[in-house]
């Protein structure tokens, strides 16, 4: 994966996931669990979770909100959306070609 | 659920335990989340280990301050209970050790705690008053009084700066200060009498010390301000990062 996402190592998957999640809006870590397994069809466990949301807050991508009692809801910030979308737009150019050669190579 | 997250970092922990322990509870883990937590709290001391800065020099001070006073209050003891002739001479190293120990207290910690020292200073100054009324009772309650909170006192304080949960600082109040100060009131009062030669009395102040060794380390390695350092947020969330 391009930067920033290469440099998160084996978060970067869960990460792309969790920037994914919170397009649509904020959530707590349990509303953003269960809305990944949701789009990646894979369970995501609680210390990935919990590993991918401290980068990406560290990188200024999310940011934490007010806290609903013991919950703390995060958000995309401005820079982690315009990283999502280049990181997606990537993938989308990625994807086409790959489906170009698939089509080519076809009997 | 808190055991697993009391593998991971104090840092990561001051500021993620709350929610962390909110989702295990709204989702139970499973096996394999089991063992997803203690990937993450590995995976997190590395992580702060590999984005800490090295810790100024004098940033373990306090630390070996409190090594020593620990070193020296142990040391004497055993002396003084491994030894029969002139051992009571090592008495004297105790207040050089106390001194130690006091010496890894000061520094920015002083400061920003400075009525939490006032309020122990005063009680301290109430138990001096205390050992000089007429009344026996009254004095051996002081005495017992000024023992807990002087020398409780500087442990807890110094088991705080050295980032000892509040359990740790229990266990090591309970075992270091409080059981012997238990054990040692029989004898004051004349119960159980303390015969030359028996130096079961003495071996109880050893915890005290080795207490001191072991908060010295975790100290000494943390690093802790002293006053000569500029105030440094120790959960700054930076240490957090990859």
């Amino acid at each position: 994966m391009n930067q920033p996402f290469g440099e998160l190592g084996r978060f970067a998957e869960p990460s792309l996931y969790i920037l994914v999640s919170l397009s649509a809006g904020p959530k707590h870590g349990y509303a953003i669990m269960t809305d990944v397994e949701e789009i990646s069809g894979a369970p995501m466990g609680p210390g990935t979770l919990y590993g991918a949301l401290a980068r990406l807050e560290r990188r200024g991508l999310i940011e934490a909100l007010e806290p609903e009692d013991r919950r703390r809801p995060y958000r995309l910030t401005g820079l982690g959306a315009t990283t999502l979308q280049a990181q997606l737009q990537s993938l989308d150019g990625f994807v086409r070609t790959g489906l170009a050669r698939l089509s080519e190579k076809a009997p | 659920m808190s055991r697993l997250v009391r593998l991971y970092p104090g840092a990561w922990r001051n500021r993620y335990e709350d929610e962390f322990l909110s989702l295990l509870d709204e989702r139970p883990p499973t096996a394999r989340d089991i063992v997803d937590i203690v990937r993450g709290a590995i995976d997190a001391h590395l992580s702060s280990l590999a984005a800490e800065e090295p810790a100024p020099w004098t940033h373990r001070i306090p630390g070996a301050l409190a090594l020593t006073g620990g070193a020296v209050w142990s040391a004497a003891i055993l002396y003084i209970a491994t030894r029969s002739e002139h051992a009571w001479e090592a008495m004297g190293l105790l207040p050089i050790a106390l001194l130690f120990m006091f010496l890894s207290l000061p520094g920015d910690y002083m400061f920003a705690h400075g009525r939490r020292i006032a309020v122990v200073l005063a009680l301290e100054g109430a138990s001096v008053v205390g050992v000089n009324a007429p009344v026996w009772a009254v004095v051996l309650v002081s005495a017992a009084a000024g023992y807990l909170i002087a020398l409780g006192g500087m442990l807890t304080l110094a088991a705080i700066r050295a980032g000892v949960g509040a359990r740790g600082r229990w266990l090591a109040l309970v075992a270091a200060v409080l059981v012997p100060v238990a054990i040692s009131l029989p004898a004051a009062v004349g119960v159980m009498g303390i015969r030359e030669g028996e130096f079961w009395y003495v071996a109880i102040l050893l915890p005290y010390g080795l207490s001191w060794i072991l908060v010295g380390l975790r100290m000494a390695v943390r690093g802790a301000p002293t006053i000569v350092d500029p105030p440094v947020n120790p959960i700054e969330p930076g240490v957090l990062s990859a």
